[in-house]
C-alpha cells in the first residue's frame, strides 16, 4: 500500500490482546490522522465513557503523508476522551515519533483497556509487547526515554511518554517526545497514566511506500523550498527573543487577563530576555524533515537542555508576572520533563493570584506563599505542589475549571475557560473571526483559532500584508480588519476550520502548512496525495471528507450534552472593557457575536437555534448512524433552551 | 571540475530531510533506516552529526574487499558499487574510519553514498546548508569563510565584555 501503510494497531491492556484492524475500513471517508481518530471516538467511545475509566480510548494517529519528504511531516494526533473537559479531548505533538510508527507498519494506534500494573508498548515492526514500567514509574519524561533506550538496547527507538504528572492524574497532564515535543492540551496523559501507561517506544524500518517516487520527490522538493526559503524562516530570531512580540498586536495577555498593558514589565523583559538568549541560544531545531526548525533549542547551567516554542512563553511569564526568562526556562522545562500543559498549569496559577490580588484568597489558602510577586521560589513550588498534588497543589491540580468549582460564586467570576480549557491565551477582543473560532472549537479553541483570522491578528504589525493575504485566502480584504463583525468573517472562519483540518488529517504540521498563508493549499495537498498514495484527490473530495470529519467532532461534543450556548467566551469577556492600549474601551459585543454564530452554524448546515448537525447534511455526507442521536439532541436541547 | 560534500556539523538541526530523501531517491520509499547518509544525534545535548561516505583518495573499503567491487567513478569522483558481486561481507563496513555504509535491510549487503550521479539530493534539500556540494578548488576558502563567520561571534562577546568591563 502505497501513502498509508494499511494496519491500525489495537491494543488492550486489560486483557494484553494485540491486533490489527485494516485502515482502510477508513480510508475513504475519514482520509487519516485526525479525521479517522474522530470516527474511531465515535464509534468506540461514548457519553458514558469514563476519561480515567478503562472503556476510554487514548489514540495515536498519523496521516498518509507522515514520514514523507514532504515539510513537517512528523507529527501525531492524539485524542480520547478529556478528564479536563469531558468532551473530546485532541493534542497534537512534533519531534520524531509519527513517522517510525508509520516505518513499524502502522497508521494508528489505539490503546484501550487498562493495565494492572506499570506497562509500556514497545513496538518494533511487526513486533509488539507491552512490557513492565515498574522501573520507570515515577520517572520524569527524559529519564523515562533514556532508561527505555537501555532496556530495549537501541538507541534509535523514540519513545512518547508521561511524567508524573500523567501518573498522579492531573487532568490536564500532557504526552512528551524528545526534549519538549509535547503534546499538552486537554489531559491526554492523564489516561495514559490511568491505564498504567507509561510510554510507547517504537522502532520502525519498513519505510513508507509511495505510488510515483520521482514525482513524488520532485514536488516535494518544491514545497519544500517554499517553506524553506520563505522569508520568515530566513535569518529570525529566537522565538524566546520576539515572545513579546504579541503586544505589538494587542494580544499579550497579563495575569489571568487582568491587565491589556504591562509596560514596566515588557521593558523589563526585554532587556533580559536578550541577554538569556544571547548567552544560552544554541539554534533553530524542529521536528522530522522540516526545514522550519520553529523551536528554539537552549542549555541554560544549572537549569539543562530543553527545546520548546510558542505558548509556554507566555504560560510563564506575562501571564504569571515573571520578568525572569531564567525562571520561565526552569518553569517550561519542568512542565515538559514531569508532564503538565504549561498553558493550562500557568493559566491556573495565573487565576490564583488574581484571586490573591483581589484579597479573595490569602496566604492561609496559598500555604504560606506570597503571590504579589512572582519568584522562583513562588513559581517553582507551586509547579512542585501541583505535579505532586500536595497542600494548594491539589486546587491547582484542578485547572482553571475545577478550581472554580472549588472556590465558590465569587471567585467564579473570575474564572477564564473556555469548553472547560484554559483558552489559547491571546486577548482577542478585537479579533472577532479569531474570538468566534475560540468560541466553537470543538475544544477551546482548536490552536491557529486565528487560521482565519491570522489575517486579522496579524493586521496590526503589517495593514497591507494582512490585507492582501486576506484577498489571496479568502478574497476580501475586509476579512483583516480589526474591530469589525462583518459577516464575511464568519465564511472566512468556517474556510480556516476546512484549511486547519487539511494537515491534520493529510498527517503533516499546521506550522509549514502555514496556516493557509502559502506553501501548501488545498491543491497542494490534492496532488502531494496523488502522487504518494495512487489514489486521485480533488479538492472537492477532500472538502467532503474534511465536512464529514467536522461534522463528527461536532456530534461528538453534542452527544455529551453540547450546544450552542456552550458555543460561548467567559463572561469576562463581554462585560469587561479592556481598561488601556489601542482598543481601550473594547469588549466583545454579545449581539453580534450571537449574530455571527447563526450565520456559522448555517453555513454548515447546522440548526441555528441548537447549534446541532441536521439530519440533511448528516445524510448528504452518509453520517446516517448519527441521525438518530442527533435528532434526540435537537429535542432536549429545544427543551432545555426553551424551560430556561 | 570534482566536488566534494562538506558537512558543517554545527549547523546541522537534526531534522533527518537528508536520510529521508536519499531513501526515496535511490529505493523509491521513504525509509530513512535504508539512507546512505546518517545523522547521529546526542538529542539532549543538542549535537547532531551527518555521516557520509568520504569518498577517500585511499579508501580502505575497496582496499578491505575481497572482490574488489568498490571503484572510483570517473567523473563525480564517489566511490560506487557493484552489488551484483558483493558477498555481503562487511569488511568494508569493519574498514571504514567513519562507519559510512549501511546495511541494505533487504539483501544485508552494504551500501553507501554516491554523490547521486553528481547533484547529491540532500544538499539540495538541507535546511541549514549543513551540507554543502563545493567544487574542490573552494574547499580551503570555504571553510576559512564559516571559520571567520565563527570568529564574528567571538569578536561580538569580547565587544560586549569590555564595555561592560570598563
Amino acid at each position: 500500500m502505497n501513502g498509508w501503510k494499511g494496519k491500525i494497531l489495537r491494543i488492550d491492556l486489560s486483557s494484553g490482546k494485540i491486533k490489527t484492524t485494516p485502515t482502510s475500513d477508513y480510508i475513504e471517508h475519514y482520509l487519516g490522522g485526525r479525521g479517522i481518530g474522530a470516527r474511531i471516538m465515535w464509534e468506540e467511545t461514548g457519553a458514558d465513557t469514563d476519561p480515567l475509566g478503562p472503556e476510554n480510548l487514548i489514540v495515536f494517529s498519523t496521516g498518509p503523508l507522515t514520514g514523507t519528504t514532504v515539510p513537517g511531516s512528523g507529527r501525531t494526533d492524539v485524542t480520547g476522551k478529556s478528564p479536563l473537559t469531558q468532551l473530546r479531548g485532541r493534542t497534537n505533538f512534533g519531534g520524531y515519533w509519527a513517522p517510525e510508527l508509520k516505518y513499524a507498519g502502522y497508521d494508528h494506534l489505539v490503546i484501550s483497556g487498562r493495565a494492572e500494573k506499570p506497562v509500556y508498548i514497545a513496538i518494533d515492526n511487526d513486533r509488539v509487547a507491552i512490557k513492565s514500567a515498574e522501573g520507570l514509574w515515577g520517572k520524569t519524561v527524559y529519564e523515562t526515554q533514556e532508561l527505555i533506550r537501555k532496556e530495549l538496547a537501541d538507541p534509535e527507538a523514540k519513545s512518547v511518554c508521561i511524567g508524573p504528572g500523567g501518573e498522579n492524574l492531573i487532568p490536564y497532564a500532557s504526552v512528551v517526545t524528545e526534549l519538549g515535543d509535547a503534546g499538552g492540551r486537554t489531559g491526554m496523559g492523564a489516561i495514559c497514566g490511568s491505564k498504567n501507561l507509561k510510554a510507547v517506544a517504537v522502532r520502525g524500518t519498513t519505510g513508507v511506500n509511495i505510488a510515483d517516487p520521482e514525482g513524488f520527490l520532485e514536488y516535494s522538493k518544491e514545497i519544500y523550498m517554499l517553506v524553506r526559503n520563505d522569508p520568515s524562516n530566513q535569518k529570525r530570531v529566537s522565538g524566546m527573543k520576539s515572545m513579546l512580540s504579541s503586544n505589538k498586536t494587542y494580544m499579550l495577555i497579563y495575569g489571568n487577563y487582568e491587565e491589556p498593558t504591562w509596560q514596566t514589565g515588557l521593558d523589563e523583559m526585554q532587556g533580559k530576555i536578550d541577554r538569556f538568549v544571547a548567552d544560552h541560544w544554541i539554534k533553530h531545531v524542529g521536528c522530522f524533515n522540516c526545514p522550519r526548525r520553529c523551536m528554539d533549542l537552549i542549555n541554560a547551567p544549572g537549569i539543562g537542555y530543553d527545546v520548546v516554542m510558542c505558548t509556554p512563553y507566555k504560560a510563564f511569564s506575562t501571564m504569571v508576572w515573571n520578568t525572569d526568562p531564567a525562571l520561565l526556562w526552569e518553569a517550561v522545562r519542568f512542565c515538559n520533563n514531569y508532564g503538565m500543559d504549561t498553558l493550562e498549569a500557568g493559566g491556573a496559577i495565573a487565576y490564583l493570584m488574581h484571586l490573591y490580588h483581589l484579597g479573595l484568597v490569602t496566604q492561609a489558602d496559598t500555604d504560606g506563599l506570597d503571590l504579589n510577586e512572582c519568584n522562583r521560589d513562588v513559581l517553582m513550588t507551586l509547579l512542585e505542589k501541583t505535579v505532586r498534588r500536595e497542600g494548594v497543589g491539589e486546587l491547582l491540580a484542578g485547572g482553571t475549571v475545577g478550581m472554580e468549582k472549588a472556590l465558590g460564586e465569587e471567585a467564579a467570576k473570575y474564572a477564564i475557560h473556555t469548553k472547560g480549557m484554559f483558552p489559547h491565551g491571546y486577548q482577542m477582543h478585537q479579533n472577532p473571526g479569531a474570538s468566534l473560532l475560540q468560541a466553537v472549537g470543538h475544544k477551546s479553541g482548536d490552536p491557529f483559532p486565528m487560521c482565519s483570522s491570522g489575517v486579522e491578528v496579524r493586521y496590526d504589525l503589517a495593514p497591507e500584508k494582512a490585507m492582501n493575504d486576506a484577498i489571496a485566502i479568502f478574497g476580501d480584504a475586509d476579512i483583516a480588519k480589526p474591530d469589525s463583525y462583518d459577516p464575511k468573517k464568519v465564511d472566512a472562519a468556517v474556510k480556516s476550520e476546512y484549511l486547519k483540518r487539511i494537515p491534520d488529517m493529510i498527517g503533516v504540521c499546521t506550522y509549514t502548512y502555514g496556516c493557509g498563508e502559502g506553501a501548501y493549499n488545498e491543491e497542494v495537498a490534492c496532488n502531494l496525495l496523488e502522487l504518494a498514495t495512487g489514489k486521485p484527490y480533488s479538492v472537492p473530495k477532500l472538502n467532503e471528507c474534511i465536512e464529514r470529519v467536522m461534522n463528527i467532532e461536532r456530534a461528538y461534543e453534542i452527544r455529551e450534552g453540547m450546544d450552542r450556548r456552550h458555543d460561548t467566551l467567559p463572561r469576562r469577556f463581554f462585560e469587561e472593557p479592556l481598561k488601556d492600549g489601542k482598543y481601550k474601551g473594547l469588549a466583545i459585543d454579545r449581539v453580534q457575536f450571537e449574530g455571527m454564530k447563526d450565520r456559522y452554524y448555517d453555513l454548515h448546515g447546522w440548526d441555528v437555534k441548537t447549534g446541532i448537525p441536521m439530519p440533511a447534511k448528516l445524510e448528504s455526507l452518509g453520517l446516517n448512524d448519527l441521525i438518530a442521536t442527533m435528532e434526540k439532541k435537537l429535542a432536549t436541547s429545544m427543551e432545555n433552551m426553551e424551560a430556561a | 571540475m570534482e566536488k566534494i560534500l562538506v558537512v558543517d556539523l554545527t549547523k546541522c538541526s537534526g531534522c533527518r530531510t537528508c536520510e529521508n530523501v536519499c531513501s526515496l531517491k535511490h529505493d523509491g520509499a521513504c525509509n530513512p533506516a535504508l539512507a546512505r547518509i546518517g545523522v547521529v544525534k546526542w538529542e539532549f545535548e543538542g549535537i547532531y552529526l551527518p555521516v557520509i561516505c568520504q569518498h577517500c583518495e585511499e579508501p580502505q573499503c575497496a582496499k578491505a574487499c575481497p572482490v574488489d567491487v568498490i571503484t572510483r567513478h570517473p567523473e563525480t569522483g564517489a566511490m560506487v558499487r557493484d552489488r551484483d558481486r558483493c558477498l555481503g561481507c562487511k569488511a568494508c563496513l569493519l574498514a571504514c574510519p567513519f562507519g559510512a555504509p549501511t546495511l541494505d535491510l533487504r539483501d544485508r549487503k552494504p551500501i553507501s553514498c554516491d554523490l547521486c550521479d553528481g547533484d547529491p539530493t540532500c544538499v539540495q534539500f538541507c535546511p541549514t546548508e549543513a551540507l554543502e556540494f563545493i567544487k574542490i578548488e573552494n574547499i580551503g576558502l570555504h571553510e576559512k569563510r564559516n571559520a571567520l563567520k565563527k570568529l564574528q561571534n567571538i569578536s561580538e562577546l569580547t565587544g560586549r565584555a569590555l564595555k561592560t568591563s570598563f
